[in-house]
């Protein structure tokens, strides 16, 4: 439904000191394909305004699918009715300086649209990719996702801004899992990113399957993981799952302020920590970049108009930066980033990690390996928990390879490793250089009361980590 | 006859006159489901004993399922209430759907609709005014270092089918989902809950609250890793039941190899005869219909003594694997848990655990090796080290890896002669339903390991 936002806004007339509307539309296809047959075929139109205003100090929201200038009035005077009842009680006197003037549009990158595929065509695709991974007898299960996502957002504020994004998102995965005797094993690979069509390479896809198929054969004769401390090479598909959990969450300035105490949790980093933490090596450079093309979170503006521009997060070890809004950053006066982001229509915006990279070192996989006379590498992510102050984790992966004198000599199956985050950074050893550098993403980083599961970025080289505490299964 | 006064059975009647409105439209070898999730809730987000960001949402979500023949498709949209908008929005859905399916593989797993009767159930609630809540809220945390979120307002959730089925579920409640720090960071959490909000109770919640925090003010121990006897109180128990949803007691799941309990079913692996667990509706925290209006049986039982019953099917798996369905939901997931209560009472838990750590909450699990029916995750918020049955100091928090097997096994020393209910509070998407009534465990040989 379209409706002049600006218009809209105008025809308000409420005694707020500030406000906006920011209404997004998305649209998404989703098909799952599992042993060749369809699972799920679906499809969302979702749409809603959310409405904020600034009064007495406070922000107010409220959000309405109703996309009309009564539906949307209604919203507004609920959402000042919000602010006025606990502003009385605020946490802190925001003012208009948190929501600055934005003008401009955003495109995310595609060479095909996402009709460029029809439905039965997508069926089809993941059909071809589970033949391909159910060809052999072991083989219990195969699995074809593939997610198509339009979402336009619109922005509009009593202070001028106006400005807008359209994003289409592509998500794939592919997995199958595989069975001898007693044993099962499971891989996968997948990716999700700003993109099109043209993501659906029948070529790529189906070596993909073919090698998570033959992988998950061999792990079924695979020797366990061994227990002991030995240097670790994380593959980015798994180092995406270690800087979001133990650098992404713990520079979260909110959490830093304590708003997510009660549900995600706090953080071992203090507001004095900033510009003297030595947060890992100083072979770890850190950043929040929304500019990277065709990565998950991309974006020129957050949710609340603050322009988006690449800063260092750690910069050769040391904590520089935080991941804080314009609210974040006047009640800690702490830097941060324009990391003001909402789920969708219907919550309001807090603070959330985009894109957070870990930046290309000097190093090749080769060099790596061959640098370690007793080590393991590991893939995919499959098991992940840390605490709630972001220091104890302990991780698992899919599938993982033993180094012994500088060359790969066993497939290992069960691979865990466990540590806390700053004594884990600081044994890194070896930054992978741009030829193991990969940009991926995940849908569902989940937070916030109510809570919010938002897409973010994340992209980075193969580590090397020396003597962390390494186990299998029992 | 419905009571058009009430909002909550004004939408029934709307939603129902949707469906049959666009029901007619639909053609021969042609069926039609409408799944139906809303809500009007406010939510309060508070830190410090201050407030942080207050939002107010109205939002409720069709799922339509059409089927033609063997071919069947989803399309998700905004329900406004607003006829103008719907009607059409409908009519655009049936069409769309009925265009696209034409081109989609046969489906051989989708399951015949069916007629699953007619329900409706309205709980209405005392939810406290905006107005009274910030003073109550704000006074009573006594300026302490109180942070987490109110919740209140309207949950709906109704299903229709185009074979004569109407469902419709609604209930109006509140939640404060809370915690207390001390200067030390260590905390208590506490939940106050209900459909009928009381001034008292809740600063009864609080006051309990408030002195368990004193319980925090010493300094912490740092315990080696190690095994330790440990009792887990029923908000730790809940977490690790929640566990059983992500491939545990689904069949599907089980089928796929994905299974935490594919041990215990094939007798691989036994647990301890005091544990049992079933899906119990009679708690009156979840509908029992399902996403596709098929109604569960009031309860379930998963595992009896220790011994597997039956695992969730959904018809879509009952047709896949050739089983009968038990009115799970496409997720399989639990919706309305039962732990069954022991015989350890609440005034014998210290001196029962004797020497080893009280567990008041637990944080993100996830399977360590799903196969083994092994997890890991922290201990949060409360947890103690006992001796002599005495609270000796807080901890500082400690990571276990644990084996369902041995929780639930062997090690599995008693439960508590009284179950907690713990409505889930979850609110991805949209605010959930459901819940649990869980007991505390005394379990010996816990396996902390950093």
């Amino acid at each position: 439904m379209y409706l002049d936002l600006k218009k809209t806004l105008k025809g308000l007339n409420l005694d707020v000191d500030w406000i906006s509307l920011r209404q997004v539309t998305e649209t998404t296809t989703r098909v799952n394909i599992r042993n060749g047959r369809p699972e799920a075929n679906n499809y969302s139109l979702d749409q809603g305004v959310m409405v904020e205003v600034l009064k007495n100090g406070m922000f107010g929201y409220a959000a309405t699918p109703e996309v009309t200038q009564e539906g949307i009035l209604r919203a507004a005077k609920i959402a000042m009715k919000n602010a006025e009842a606990f502003s009385p009680f605020k946490i802190y006197n925001f003012n208009e300086n948190q929501r600055p003037k934005a003008l401009g549009h955003y495109s995310s990158p595609f060479e095909k649209d996402l009709d460029q595929l029809s439905l039965s065509e997508i069926n089809d695709f993941l059909s071809l990719c589970c033949d391909k991974m159910g060809k052999r007898k072991e083989v219990i299960s195969c699995f074809g996702l593939a997610g198509l996502s339009d979402i336009k957002t619109n922005f509009v504020s009593s202070n001028g801004s106006d400005f807008s994004s359209s994003v289409k998102i592509i998500q794939h995965e592919l997995s199958v899992t595989s069975k001898k005797n007693s044993e099962i094993q499971n891989r996968s690979w997948g990716n999700i990113a700003q993109a099109g069509m043209e993501i659906f390479n029948k070529e790529l896809f189906l070596n993909q399957a073919n090698r998570i198929l033959e992988e998950s054969i061999e792990l079924l004769d695979a020797t366990e993981c061994p227990n002991e401390e030995m240097d670790l090479i994380l593959m980015p598909d798994q180092m995406i799952l270690q800087i979001h959990e133990s650098i992404g969450h713990p520079l979260e300035l909110d959490r830093i302020l304590g708003d997510e105490r009660n549900y995600a949790g706090w953080s071992f980093v203090n507001p004095n920590n900033f510009g003297n933490l030595k947060y890992g090596s100083e072979l770890l450079n850190v950043t929040f970049d929304p500019t990277v093309k065709g990565q998950l979170a991309s974006y020129d503006f957050d949710d609340t108009g603050n322009k988006a521009s690449k800063e260092y997060l750690i910069k050769d070890g040391v904590l520089v930066r935080g991941l804080g809004s314009l609210e974040s950053q006047v009640r800690s006066n702490i830097s941060g980033v324009a990391n003001s982001r909402a789920v969708s229509w219907n919550r309001a915006p807090i603070d959330r990690m985009a894109n957070i990279n870990l930046e290309p070192g000097k190093s090749s996989l080769d060099e790596m390996i061959k640098s370690s006379k007793r080590g393991v590498i590991m893939h995919t992510n499959r098991s992940w928990s840390i605490d709630d102050y972001r220091n104890k984790f302990q991780f698992g992966c899919e599938y993982a390879q033993l180094i012994e004198e500088g060359k790969i000599t066993n497939t290992l199956k069960n691979p865990n490793y466990r540590g806390i985050t700053n004594t884990f950074w600081s044994k890194l050893k070896m930054v992978g250089d741009k030829s193991s550098f990969e940009v991926m993403g995940t849908p569902n980083c989940g937070k916030g009361e109510p809570n919010q599961a938002i897409k973010v970025g994340h992209a980075s080289p193969a580590c090397l980590f020396s003597q962390v505490e390494v186990f299998g299964g029992i | 006859m419905l009571d058009l006064n009430n909002e909550n059975q004004k939408k029934a009647l709307y939603l129902s006159e949707m469906f049959q409105k666009i029901s007619k439209k639909l053609q021969k070898h042609e069926d039609l489901i409408l799944s139906y999730s809303g809500e009007e809730s406010l939510f309060l987000r508070f830190n410090h004993g201050k407030a942080r960001q207050v939002t107010s949402l109205n939002q409720g979500i069709a799922n339509l399922t059409f089927n033609e023949n063997s071919r069947t498709l989803n399309y998700k949209v905004q329900v406004t209430g607003v006829k103008e908008i719907d009607y059409p929005r409908m009519e655009g859905a049936l069409g769309f759907c009925r265009e696209k399916v034409k081109s989609l593989p046969e489906d051989p797993f989708l399951g015949p609709l069916e007629n699953n009767g007619v329900t409706n159930e309205h709980f209405r609630g005392n939810l406290p005014c905006i107005q009274n809540l910030s003073q109550n809220l704000f006074e009573a945390s006594n300026d302490l270092d109180f942070t987490g979120c109110f919740t209140m307002g309207t949950i709906q959730r109704a299903n229709f089918n185009s074979k004569g089925q109407s469902h419709f579920f609604s209930t109006e409640n509140f939640q404060v989902d809370y915690s207390f720090y001390t200067e030390g960071q260590k905390a208590v959490k506490g939940l106050y809950a209900g459909i009928n909000w009381n001034d008292l109770d809740f600063k009864e919640s609080i006051d309990q609250s408030i002195n368990n925090l004193n319980k925090l003010k010493a300094s912490p121990i740092k315990l080696p890793r190690g095994k330790y006897k440990v009792y887990l109180a029923p908000d730790a128990v809940s977490e690790i039941i929640d566990m059983f949803s992500w491939g545990g007691v689904s069949y599907s799941s089980l089928m796929r190899g994905n299974s935490a309990l594919k041990l215990l079913h094939d007798g691989d692996r036994n647990l301890n005869d005091k544990f049992s667990l079933a899906e119990d509706f009679s708690l009156g925290l979840s509908p029992r219909f399902n996403d596709r209006g098929e109604v569960a049986c009031e309860n379930l039982p998963i595992i009896e003594n220790g011994k597997l019953k039956n695992l969730l099917i959904s018809s879509r798996t009952a047709k896949e694997y050739n089983v009968s369905s038990n009115g799970a939901g496409s997720y399989e997931g639990l919706r309305s848990t039962k732990v069954k209560s022991g015989d350890l009472g609440k005034e014998n838990i210290f001196n029962a655990l004797e020497k080893g750590i009280y567990i008041s909450n637990l944080h993100y699990l996830n399977w360590s090796d799903i196969q083994k029916g092994r997890f890991t995750g922290m201990t949060r918020f409360a947890c103690f080290y006992v001796e002599n049955g005495r609270i000796i100091a807080p901890i500082d928090d400690l990571r276990f890896d644990e084996s369902l097997y041995d929780v639930f096994g062997e090690n599995l020393i008693s439960l508590t002669n009284f179950c907690e209910v713990i409505p889930n509070v979850g609110s991805y998407g949209m605010r959930s339903l459901g819940g649990k009534s869980v007991p505390g465990i005394l379990v010996k040989d816990f396996n902390f390991t950093l």
